[in-house]
């Protein structure tokens, strides 16, 4: 009945120790792990520990954008140089992930894996094109988080696979995230995140505009008609409510104790069009770089 | 007034803080005692069945491990108020989370393997989940005969046979009907207010230890001397047998009076012969603990065009649950319900219903925010109808002075008007503000507890000249035991520091009836201040004979014996005692306070029902921004103005206006426990949101000072008016800047839309 | 089961425990420092925050066994002997500890803020405090002793 720790050193190990423990879960930052843990929702018969394994750290810029390690903590995108500078709505999701100490050990792997429909990193990961890179012992693979994430706390993680880091695009755009929470460090009874690229043509235009819808449904989703609509277009007020029309048809909401399908809908076409007008208003100001 | 008082009125530090926050202070989750076993209990997952049987043998296979149910423990009901209770549950089950069996073991992994080993047959039964539905003829019985009532709670009570109705009363004064027929405006409206939990931080926590024939409980508890009367009957045993002992109470909020715990840590310490400890889960508070006591509030007032309120009919429904612990909060709305206001023709009734869902019990405020939501809410539709201003339609209405109220005493030392004219002032009532921006009022009051509100006190001087201090009523976080100290300390003429204070532990400490009800400053303060004063004249008596000097020459002050008469005098506290201990007698005060026969009589009421001191009044304004487009209200500041007597210890009665405020908001805007079916859908902290350090707006807490003769020091207490009225305030904000009214608490976003659209669809066709 | 080498208050400790006992229980259980409250376990209320590696975390929610090799400080590890600190003197003097049972937890939280942020602004203060509950200060007095600790008062 004892749950065993296991304590990899490396990625290999810890893969092995994957595949071994048929019953095992990786733990990374526990913040949401040993909660369930405790509520008796799951009861492994082994965690195997992803904090000594180095492979899942550091942030690093590439050509094609920045790799993320898995074992990246809230804190740590929240004090990252380089995200700041470069996709700043990352670190602004970040900073309102529930409290300060789930921020210190919760990880940016355990949230995505995690997948609890409100968390706020997936929308802002989702809207910046991000793609999880999973590895078992004998290979790995890339999905993108459009596919990575597949119900309600699921995710397309498989039994032996880890996470080890999450790529997202090197935006030359404008970024915003927008939570609508009672109180801020509660979960997101919707939270938008909405990516424009400025068109270097036309200017005021935007070339593409990414959304990011958390909370709302049991999913977090890319709001794909919405975006197309979106091609090429100003801006302006009337836009963005239509947009924000729009994606609240995309949005399959669920009820729960914090709010009701039908606000949640309604939310969403708030929120987009709140979150698009900021993203413009953005762009606007400084072409790239982001909130 | 001008004090020239030391101790009383200065913001001295508490004696027990520095347990506390270095981490020592012993709460009841922290108690251990050798050898001694975890304890937990299997519940039920139904709200209403038939147990066709329970089957433990499997569990008490396991080694090490004692398993008990209704077998096993005395064929008696309890309940402070009405006795409808069983250790566990026999024949069938009333609520998802009722007791069925408990179990035992050398750690809490282990009981809950042999929790999980019970069989337990069900059959499911019909069941009530609101008070209405209960209330109907032909509705299932949540109990099929009552045990009897105490008459501690009531002074008559008046079940309906055969019903889901607990208990009726009214309370009738003048020709309500033929009043609201000459009012030239009549309205009527209703309310309601939802369930909430108390979130204290600390569960609760019991250890129960049965050596010889002798019981020993540790507990965190707000009326131990209760508890230990109860416990003791349930058992059979002499309340001299019947130790109850307090922790640290890590905040009560009316949670922490009835039983819960205690009665089956008790049978599993007496049939494992082990010590037995019990701590709930978050998640049993929320589903089996108790919550309040909701209630709909119907009201009919009749106005006059000036804006006079002509007469007033009430009529509250309470949903009590399986446990009929919603009584006292049901019954005080008798004398609470109408709120601070001057109204001749009244009827108040009220109705308490059980229902198949966890017992709604006392929460801070007992009532009276329930009815209060009700009636502020209705003044300020009142005044928009007569185009009157809300604050003015309150200045004209409110109880003064001399007025006769609601139960026909004489008011006394009110100083209401103050308050609401102070927070008027300071939330900068009729000043321009931003369009999305409301401002909302809202006066309350509250009565004093009577029944059987009694308190006793011993002080005792030590040899050094410091002295020491024993009441039985528990702290529970409100600084009584600072408050205490001070009390003591001005009358000995001591520093604070020297003052010690033991508090309820029924076998060291006197009687108490407990920390409820706001009762403790005055009920306890007065038993202290008699016994100090009792001790006091017993020094100098001593002291007179040591110097020859009639007991009347002399004083105390700064540790010493002093005299006008004779200023060379100087005797020490510390030369008194020696003598004292030496050669003649300890010196031990003692007070005694409550009970009727010490409630002074007024003149000029001497024909009518005494006269009851230490009636509450408050009054609360808050600005809150809306937005429209999503109903998320944020308040940005609150004022709270209090008619507290005589402030004692500025830190406490700000902490306690801060604090009862913060939890109006989170009562105003967000608390509620929802159901499915009878079952607590959000039992936890995630999906049961308390305010967090992120919504607390600038709060301005207002002393106002009118000397109540009867207090300890013209002190009242203030303990539970905060929460009151902030939802009502709230609301009338949200109707100042959107033009809806919401009558269901609480004012959660999603509502405030509903109100909105459904307006606009009114408005718009 | 486990034998854990941890490092609390400055003192070394070897405590045997399930492989993935938590921080809290090792604390209290095992090592008798009841300074960390339980009052969810479920990392929502803070009670039984205390620091690692200067960090504040719900011990709740944290594996004892990954705490070796780095500094545990709990409430216990504040003041000097019967002394407090100047951050706990101001906690009382503010009326910051009604109950007491967030106590511990909210001190544990203000001082990983405050040697973070020595100078943080009320808003600040509040967003330091998310991870913690109290239902009795209604926050206020909180905020105003750590306020004051930071003007030097
Ligand atoms: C009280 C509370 C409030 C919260 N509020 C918010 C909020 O407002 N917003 C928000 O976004 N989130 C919120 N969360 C979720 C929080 O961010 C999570 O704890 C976090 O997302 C999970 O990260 P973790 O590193 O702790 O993962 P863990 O708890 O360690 O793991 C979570 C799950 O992911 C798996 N996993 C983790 N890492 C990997 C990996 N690299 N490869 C494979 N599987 C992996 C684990 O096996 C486990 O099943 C809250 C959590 C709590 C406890
Ligand atoms: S006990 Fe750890 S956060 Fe509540
Ligand atoms: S003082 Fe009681 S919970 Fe904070």
């Amino acid at each position: 009945m004892e749950c065993k720790l296991i304590r990899p050193t490396d990625l290999d190990e810890a893969l092995a120790a994957r595949e071994e423990y048929t019953d095992g879960l990786p733990i990374a930052g526990g913040q949401s792990l040993l909660v369930m843990m405790r509520n008796r929702l799951i009861s492994p018969g082994a965690l195997i520990d992803l904090e000594p394994v180095e492979a899942l750290r550091g942030i690093e810029v590439q050509s094609t954008g920045i790799s993320i390690g898995a074992m990246n903590t809230c804190r740590q995108l929240i004090a990252s140089p380089v995200l700041r500078e470069e996709v700043g709505v990352l670190p602004s999701a970040a900073r309102q992930v529930s409290s300060t100490a789930v921020r210190n050990l919760g990880t940016i792997g355990g949230n995505v894996c995690h997948n609890e429909p409100g968390a706020d990193l997936p929308p802002v990961l989702l809207a910046l094109n991000g793609r999880a890179v999973l590895r078992r012992r004998t290979h790995g693979r890339e999905v993108p988080l459009e596919e990575f994430f597949t119900g309600y706390f699921e995710t397309a993680l498989e039994a032996d696979e880890i996470l080890c880091r999450i790529d997202i695009e090197h935006p030359n755009a404008a970024g915003v995230y927008l939570k609508h929470a009672i109180s801020p460090e509660d979960l997101a009874i919707v939270g938008v995140a909405a990516v424009v690229v400025p068109d270097s043509e036309r200017p005021g235009a935007v070339a593409e505009a990414r959304i990011g819808i958390g909370g709302a449904a049991p999913v977090p989703l890319r709001a794909s008609r919405t975006e197309a609509a979106l091609k090429g277009a100003v801006l302006d007020e009337e836009t963005a409510r239509a947009a924000g029309e729009l994606a609240s048809t995309e949005v399959d909401t669920g009820s729960d104790p914090h709010a009701s399908a039908g606000y949640r809908r309604k939310m969403v076409a708030v929120f987009v069009r709140r979150a698009l007008l900021h993203a413009a208003n953005q762009m606007m100001g400084n072409g790239h770089g982001a909130a | 007034m001008a004090d020239d008082y030391r101790v009383i009125g200065t913001p001295v530090v508490r004696p027990d803080g520095a347990e506390m926050i270095s981490g020592q202070a012993v709460y009841g989750p922290d108690v251990t005692q050798p050898g001694m076993l975890w304890g937990k209990i299997l519940r039920s997952p139904l709200p209403h069945a038939r147990i066709r049987s329970i089957d433990v043998e499997k569990a008490r296979a396991l080694p090490g491990v004692t398993v008990i149910s209704a077998h096993d423990v005395p064929d008696r009901r309890y309940g402070y108020a009405i006795e409808d209770e069983q250790i566990f549950a026999v024949e069938k089950v009333r609520y998802a989370g009722e007791p069925v069996a408990a179990a035992a073991a050398p750690d809490e992994e282990r009981a809950l393997e042999a929790l999980s080993l019970i069989d337990v047959e069900y059959e499911e039964l019909p069941a009530v989940f609101t008070a209405a539905e209960g209330a109907r003829d032909g509705a299932p019985l949540v109990h099929e005969e009552l045990g009897p009532a105490r008459s501690v709670y009531l002074a008559s009570w008046n079940p309906v046979p055969g019903t889901n109705i607990i208990h009726q009363a009214s309370h009738h004064r003048g020709d309500v009907d033929a009043a609201l027929a000459r009012a030239d405006y009549v309205f009527e409206d209703t309310f309601h207010a939802s369930q909430i939990h108390h979130c204290y931080m600390e569960p609760h926590a019991t250890l129960a230890s049965v050596r010889g024939s002798e019981v020993t409980v540790w507990t965190c508890s707000q009326e131990v001397f209760q508890l230990r009367t109860l416990l003791a009957g349930l058992f059979a045993i002499p309340e001299s047998r019947m130790r109850v002992i307090n922790t640290k109470v890590g905040g009560g909020f009316g949670g922490k009076i009835e039983p819960r715990l205690e009665p089956v840590a008790v049978a599993l310490s007496m049939h494992s012969r082990k010590p037995v400890k019990m701590v709930m889960t978050r998640a049993e508070e929320f589903t089996a603990a108790a919550g309040s006591t909701p209630a709909t509030v119907t009201v009919k007032t009749g106005v006059m065009k000036d804006g006079t309120l002509a007469a007033r009919d009430i009529d509250f429904l309470w949903d009590t649950g399986a446990h009929a612990e919603g009584l006292p909060p049901s019954n005080r709305a008798m004398k609470d319900g109408n709120g601070p206001y001057r109204v001749h023709d009244l009827r108040i009734s009220s109705t308490l219903v059980y229902t198949n869902k966890m017992r709604g019990t006392q929460l801070r405020g007992l009532g009276v925010p329930e009815g209060a939501f009700a009636i502020e809410s209705q003044m300020d539709m009142i005044a928009e109808r007569l185009g009157m201003d809300p604050l003015e339609l309150r200045l004209k209405n409110i109880l003064q002075e001399g007025d006769i109220n609601s139960i026909d005493d004489v008011v006394q030392s009110i100083g209401l008007q103050e308050c609401l004219e102070s927070v008027a002032r300071e939330i900068g009532w009729g000043e321009p503000k931003p369009p999305n921006v409301g401002r909302g009022l809202a006066v309350i009051a509250k009565s004093p507890t009577t029944h059987s509100s009694i308190s006793a006190a011993y002080v005792q001087f030590n040899e050094d000249g410091s002295a020491q201090v024993l009441v039985g009523a528990s702290e529970i976080g409100q600084g009584m035991t600072v408050v205490m100290c001070q009390i003591a300390a001005e009358v000995l003429g001591l520093p604070v520091e020297q003052v010690g204070i033991s508090s309820a532990d029924t076998a060291t400490t006197p009687y108490d009836r407990g920390t409820f009800s706001s009762r403790v400053t005055f009920y306890t303060g007065m038993a202290v201040k008699i016994a100090a004063e009792d001790a006091r004249n017993q020094l100098l008596d001593v002291a007179s004979r040591m110097v020859e000097i009639p007991r009347e020459d002399l004083a105390v002050a700064e540790e010493r014996v002093v005299s006008p008469v004779h200023p060379e005098l100087s005797l020490t506290f510390r030369e008194v005692l020696e003598r004292a201990h030496t050669s003649e007698r300890p010196i031990l005060g003692r007070g005694t306070y409550g009970g009727k026969g010490d409630y002074p009589t007024l003149p000029h009421k001497a024909q009518r029902k005494e006269y009851v001191p230490g009636w509450k009044y408050a009054a609360q304004a808050v600005e809150a921004e809306i937005d429209e487009e999503t109903g998320i209200i944020r308040v940005r500041r609150i004022a709270s103005a209090h008619d507290v007597g005589k402030s004692l210890n500025p830190t406490s009665v700000d902490g306690q206006i801060v604090g009862g405020v913060v939890m109006g908001l989170g009562y105003a805007l967000h608390e509620r426990l929802q159901f499915d079916n009878g079952r607590i859908v959000n039992p936890s902290f995630m999906d049961y949101k308390i305010p967090s350090s992120q919504e607390i707006p600038e709060i301005a807490p207002i002393a106002v000072e009118v000397p109540l003769p009867e207090g300890p020091f013209g002190a009242k207490g203030i303990g539970e008016l905060a929460i009151v009225g902030i939802a009502p305030a709230i609301g009338n904000a949200i109707h100042q800047v959107l033009g809806v009214r919401l009558k269901e608490l609480p004012l959660f976003p999603e509502r405030v839309l509903e109100a909105v659209e459904s307006q606009r669809k009114d408005h718009g066709g | 089961m486990a034998l854990l080498d941890l490092k609390v208050n400055g003192q070394e400790a070897q405590v045997e425990a399930p492989d993935t006992a938590l921080l809290l229980d090792v604390l209290r259980e095992r090592l008798f420092l009841t300074g960390a409250k339980r009052g969810c376990e479920t990392s929502h209320c803070g009670c039984c925050t205390v620091r690692v590696d200067g960090m504040a975390v719900h011990s709740c929610v944290v594996l004892a066994a990954r705490c070796q090799g780095k500094e545990i400080t709990t409430v216990e590890g504040c003041g000097d002997g019967m002394e407090l600190d100047r951050l706990q003197r101001l906690f009382l003097e503010h009326g910051a500890v009604q109950c007491g049972y967030c106590g511990p937890g909210m001190l544990m939280a203000a001082k990983a803020l405050l040697e973070r942020n020595p100078q943080p602004t009320l808003d600040e203060v509040k967003k330091g405090l998310d991870g913690n509950l109290c239902r009795c200060t209604g926050y206020t007095p909180i905020f105003d002793a750590i306020l004051a600790y930071s003007r030097g008062a």
